[in-house]
């Protein structure tokens, strides 16, 4: 079973959604890192690009993933970015409350690629 | 119930997957992932029961991949399934109509469960519905309805083929007890109108006062008691068919505004000004010589000419021969099923005497009848004594014995014999003939 103790993320909704069978439950692992590493990467070319309807997109994409894997404290967060992104404004705001996702998701995915050997 | 197809459109991968997985647990449902709106569009052909769409996809958006389903089927529901709420936007997609929209949170899966749940209902209702409606059709498959093999009944079955083909006005008419309003109901479930409503009307069992509205509908207020909008039979028929029975029995008044209806093909709700447009196939039925009735100045010319359409003139039971017995048993097996009674049988002499009889009440009385009779019997069988008729006008089966004149007479005198205690001169005098006569039958020992 893995290992949640770190509190980096937790199932209960995923459960709720999709049930505990390992297998499922691995799949969306899986997805979710996949899907999380490239909106993060997208996050981050868009504000080196100044693109803030990527970012915009990126963030309003990764939104629900967050919730679902238990990352909720980064909600708040998450709509700023998304809310100033697509209303291009406070630029210095939304740099910050990027690398404070970045700071709060990078471990949780490592946790979960190490909870589950991928 | 085949299985219950839904699309998922979601470019989010995790949502979608999760979606489909939950969704899934129900083997009934079969779910397909779909990831840009162009994709669910290409697939509408599959003919989905339901799609779950996300509102921000990457090719197009929610609306218009919505405003797209739309137009290819506008009976597939579509929900939709936001990453925000934003009132404006809810509202907008549901008046394009949408069936619900929601936000990405912890109840999205409870509430696509529950719609499904909703639809599934309905959807299964729908069939249902369809199913009877295609068993009421069976049901009045008119050579299953109307039974007979006399000559007289198939010249009406191929009248009827020829009605149920075209869109003509049908008049029926015939005694009563023959049989017109199941002839109206059989034209109507084996057309091409079988699906839409058929509304039988009894002209005759309206009040007067009453027909009007009852007919063609009342808006709120219109007159004393009409304390909401009511819509009328025809309206009610609208597409189907509409059957007024006893039409000979409709006042001048009505017989105009009934003429301008069919006329026009529309109407107006008493109390109203809006014209409604009506699709409806009239079939009219009356016991009364309506040609007689227009030359009495009691039906409107016009309108006769415009209800002729295609006449049907149902034989009266007596003239169709062997079909007595046919009926006859028919109603009897049929007795017995409904009342879970062992099959009976009719014995020759009770079936002789089902023939002589003249049946002024028809098919009707003819199962009346053979009801009560079934009811008598003790036996497997029905016997000539628990045949008994008790028609209000029945007249006597005398001449449908078929005897000889000679038998005839003596008949008759032996009715008067024995009415005026074998008075053989009161008796001769009563039938202006001669004593010796009377006499020369008792010596010959026939009376």
């Amino acid at each position: 079973m893995p290992n949640q103790a770190s509190n980096q993320y937790h199932l209960t909704k995923l459960y709720s959604f999709i049930g505990e069978e390992p297998g499922p439950v691995k799949e969306m692992v899986v997805i979710f890192l996949q899907s999380s590493t490239e909106l993060l990467q997208d996050i981050s070319t868009g504000i080196t690009l100044q693109d803030f309807e990527k970012i915009s997109k990126a963030a309003h994409k990764l939104k629900p993933s967050l919730d679902i894997f238990g990352i909720d404290d980064m909600y708040d967060t998450i709509r700023e970015i998304e809310l100033n992104a697509r209303n291009k404004t406070n630029p210095d705001l939304i740099k910050q409350r990027i690398d404070q996702l970045e700071n709060r998701l990078k471990p949780a995915i490592l946790q979960m690629r190490e909870d589950y050997s991928l | 119930m085949e299985s219950f197809r839904i699309f998922i459109v979601e470019d989010d991968p995790l949502y979608g997957e999760m979606l489909k997985h939950h969704l899934s647990l129900n083997p009934d449902n079969e779910v397909h992932l779909f990831k840009t709106g162009s994709d669910c569009l290409k697939n509408l052909y599959k003919n989905p029961s339901l799609i779950s769409l996300d509102y921000s996809l990457p090719d197009l958006s929610g609306l218009e991949v919505m405003r797209h389903i739309k137009k290819e089927s506008s009976d597939i529901p579509v929900v939709i399934v936001s990453g925000q709420e934003d009132i404006s936007t809810a509202v907008t997609l549901l008046r394009e109509g949408a069936y619900d929209y929601f936000v990405k949170d912890d109840d999205v899966k409870d509430r696509l469960w529950n719609i499904i749940k909703k639809i599934r209902e309905n959807l299964l209702l729908k069939s249902e519905i369809s199913y009877l409606k295609e068993e009421i059709g069976r049901k009045y498959e008119f050579r299953n309805v109307i039974k007979g093999n006399s000559p007289a009944i198939k010249q009406i079955f191929s009248l009827i083929e020829k009605a149920i083909k075209t869109n003509i006005t049908v008049s029926i008419t015939g005694e009563t007890g023959t049989g017109k309003e199941l002839v109206a109901k059989a034209i109507h479930y084996n057309s091409t109108r079988a699906k839409k409503p058929f509304v039988a009307v009894n002209v005759s069992a309206i009040p007067r006062e009453l027909i009007e509205s009852e007919m063609f509908g009342h808006e709120k207020g219109s007159f004393t008691g009409a304390v909401t909008r009511k819509t009328g039979r025809f309206e009610q028929a609208q597409g189907g068919s509409i059957f007024l029975d006893e039409i000979g029995e409709m006042d001048l008044h009505m017989q105009s505004k009934l003429l301008r209806v069919i006329q026009e093909r529309e109407l107006t709700r008493v109390g109203g000004n809006d014209l409604i447009k009506i699709d409806v196939r009239l079939i009219v039925a009356t016991n009364r010589n309506l040609a007689e009735e227009v030359h009495k100045g009691n039906f409107r010319e016009d309108l006769y000419y415009r209800l002729l359409g295609l006449p049907i003139e149902l034989p009266p039971l007596r003239f169709r021969g062997n079909d007595i017995i046919l009926l006859a048993k028919h109603f009897l097996d049929e007795f017995c099923l409904e009342n879970k009674l062992p099959k009976l049988s009719i014995t020759e002499a009770a079936q002789q005497k089902l023939m002589q009889y003249p049946y002024p009440g028809n098919i009707r009385e003819l199962k009346a009848v053979i009801e009560l009779s079934a009811v008598l019997s003790d036996s497997e069988q029905i016997d000539e004594q628990q045949i008994s008729f008790n028609s209000t006008n029945a007249s006597s089966n005398f001449l449908l014995e078929e005897n000889t004149l000679n038998e005839y007479n003596t008949k008759i005198i032996r009715y008067y014999l024995d009415k005026y205690n074998n008075n053989v001169i009161l008796v001769a005098k009563k039938l202006d003939i001669g004593k010796s006569t009377i006499y020369r039958l008792i010596k010959e020992n026939k009376l």
